[in-house]
């Protein structure tokens, strides 16, 4: 449903049942180049989107432009909402892992696969339970004698 | 594609892709990224296969570059992502020292800060100078670059002489990496401060803006004539370096070109200098609306879409020569490929997540006082001092680092927070500048979708990734970063 201000404005109404009040947001989001976005309540389980085009802006297409934003930032959202454990998961293995890792490798074996399933399996309850890494976990606020243990030597001036 | 309930948990929750983000190349042509950094090229119809995942579906391209949430390489991935962040656990590793904002140039551009040749209480003492140095040396960075800027450096040159000796004792008793390095405009430039420089390992860099006409239009000195000096010693340092047999090595010279409106339509008159003058890179670097540019933004600025153009043409023209035999890349391609093509940090500090304001770099102004970075120095010669984080004789190193300036700026450039930028193809390569943000559009988060450096970043990273999916095309920008694979 759609209808237009006298000041250009396009107005979506958007359904909560098909879309969350983040999806709408950050689709009017990306199309703040060209417009201003005023998000408002619109009765139960409704959410209004009014899009205020700026200055030199053309207000053609605006419409379609954010209803193909929607829907793209719909499957984002699914997608992010899906990965959001995993994502943690190796982001934390990755920034704590004490060695180098082996190089990737595309074949597996049965084996190997097995150990993938089970691992993937375990991967939501294992991020529950991982503590938030400490204030300074890669040690960039520590001078370089006290990471490395060097001794100081004393300055000639 | 269909929506689906937001929200909403799928009930396959280990089948179909892992976190992945799309840009259009084209209306029915895609580039998908994954969190490492991995890409691949995918018809627009496919997008909706592609997300649902699952072996049977799947290449052996998109097993291999993580595509398959069911069937990840958890180390290989995470190996992947930890080398090309690298920079994460290292600490600020460029240290910008400025050393006098006396200048006796008048470019059009200068973002620098730059006072007149007879400014006066704006040069750096010695003392602070080395100050400075050992400032450097508490990072945690095994690798510690120190850059002289200015200004023109060579108008302190005192304080450079005793920098660089500093500097190098302190290396030598410390066993540290130094690399040091010389931005300068080569008019004061003698035979005894080359030979000290070359002496003491010290990397040249010059502004070399194109042809004559278009070198001193840009870059105005009372003194003569600007492009004929930096000629001669770009020539000098070149014959030092392909001369050299052994000993102290000497750094082929480099040379920086800042885009201004007037560049736009002389591409190839800029780029044939540059290959006439034996420069095998030539960095097309955009110019940002910060210190004196910001004033004559109508006179010499551009917006995105212009650069975008101008860079692809560019790129067009450098391949060109690229086939007739000439060895001529383009640095900021260079960059972005190695991490594209090579999944390594190229050590760009503009471009990554969070970008290097005080975790990867700072800058020292005249007078001690640190910074963020140099353009946050920049902003406070404007009259703000935000991004002032301490002074070399009164800041310990950790209140430097953790200080809410750099904090701030951490936070403000994770592009995992910028809502924006997490949904963005380009965000494995890409990096945002707070302080670009804070001068342009008031906050240091900024706003994206109206944000022009953006807009200018993602027509490179546009470029690049159309040409890497054209054959010809990516085969000779893949061969630009092939000596840095191996």
């Amino acid at each position: 449903m759609e209808k237009k201000h006298p000041e250009k404005s396009v107005v979506e109404k958007i359904s909560l049942k098909k879309y969350s009040p983040e999806t709408a947001r950050y689709a009017a989001y990306a199309l703040t180049s060209e417009a201003y976005a005023f998000l408002r309540p619109a009765g139960a389980g409704a959410l209004s989107v009014e899009l205020r085009p700026k200055p030199g802006a053309a207000p053609a297409g605006l419409a379609a432009r954010f209803r193909a934003a929607l829907r793209e930032e719909a499957l984002r959202e699914v997608l992010f909402e899906e990965n959001k454990g995993l994502r943690e998961f190796m982001l934390l293995k990755a920034l704590s892992a004490p060695e180098p890792a082996p190089a990737p490798s595309a074949a597996l074996t049965p084996e190997q696969e097995k150990e993938l399933d089970a691992l993937i399996a375990q991967v939501e309850r294992e991020i529950k339970e991982e503590s938030a890494p400490g204030k300074d976990p890669l040690g960039i606020t520590r001078r370089w004698e006290d990471k490395h243990g060097v001794k100081t030597r004393s300055k000639k001036k | 594609m269909a929506s689906r309930p937001a929200r909403k948990k799928s009930k396959k929750s280990q089948a179909g892709a892992p976190y992945v983000a799309w840009e259009r190349l084209a209306p029915d042509s895609l580039v998908v990224t994954n969190d490492p950094g991995n890409h691949v090229f995918v018809p627009a119809k496919e997008l909706p296969a592609l997300l649902a995942g699952g072996k049977k579906t799947a290449s052996e391209e998109l097993l291999a570059k993580g595509f398959v949430r069911d069937r990840l390489d958890f180390d290989g991935l995470c190996e992947s992502w930890r080398t090309r962040n690298a920079y994460l656990a290292a600490g600020p590793g460029l240290h910008i020292l400025v050393l006098t904002l006396r200048c006796n140039h008048g470019c059009s551009y200068c973002q620098s800060g730059a006072g007149g040749a007879d400014a006066k209480g704006t040069d750096m003492p010695a003392s602070t100078a080395r100050q400075c140095v050992d400032f450097a040396f508490q990072s945690p960075n095994p690798s510690i670059t120190i850059e002289f800027q200015g200004g023109e450096p060579l108008l302190n040159w005192d304080a450079l002489k005793e920098a660089v000796s500093y500097a190098r004792r302190r290396a030598a008793a410390s066993g540290r990496k130094l690399r040091l390095a010389l931005v300068s405009n080569f008019a004061l430039m003698t035979e005894e401060k080359a030979a000290f420089l070359l002496e003491n390992e010290v990397s040249i860099c010059t502004s070399l803006d194109g042809p004559a006409a278009l070198h001193n239009a840009n870059r105005a000195y009372s003194g003569g004539d600007s492009h004929g000096l930096t000629v001669k010693w770009l020539r000098y340092f070149q014959a030092k370096h392909d001369s050299q047999k052994g000993g102290v090595p000497v750094f082929k010279p480099g040379a920086l070109l800042t885009v201004t409106k007037r560049s736009l339509p002389r591409y190839k008159e800029i780029i044939d200098e540059y290959a006439r003058l034996g420069l095998e890179e030539i960095f097309l670097r955009p110019l940002a609306p910060l210190g004196y540019a910001r004033t004559k933004w109508d006179e010499i600025g551009y917006d995105a879409a212009q650069f975008t153009a101008f860079y692809r043409k560019s790129l067009d023209y450098i391949l060109s020569l690229n086939r007739k035999g000439v060895p001529l890349r383009e640095k900021m391609a260079v960059m972005l490929l190695e991490k594209i093509v090579n999944a390594r940090d190229p050590g760009f500090l503009d471009s990554r997540c969070p970008c290097g304001a005080a975790i990867g770099q700072l800058a020292y102004n005249f007078d001690g006082d640190i910074y963020t970075c140099d353009e946050g120095r920049m902003a406070a010669w404007a009259g703000d001092p935000i991004f002032r984080v301490g002074n070399v004789r009164t800041s310990k190193y950790r209140d430097i680092v953790t200080s809410d300036a750099a904090k701030a700026c951490a936070a403000a450039s994770n592009l995992e927070t910028q809502p924006y930028c997490h949904r963005c193809a380009y965000r494995p390569f890409c990096g945002v500048c707070p302080v670009y943000n804070y001068e342009v559009q008031g906050s240091l988060a900024g706003n994206m979708p109206s944000n022009d450096r953006c807009a200018l970043f993602k027509g490179i990273f546009g470029t690049l990734f159309s040409y890497l999916k054209t054959p010809g095309k990516g085969k000779e920008l893949a061969k630009w970063v092939e000596n840095e694979k191996k």
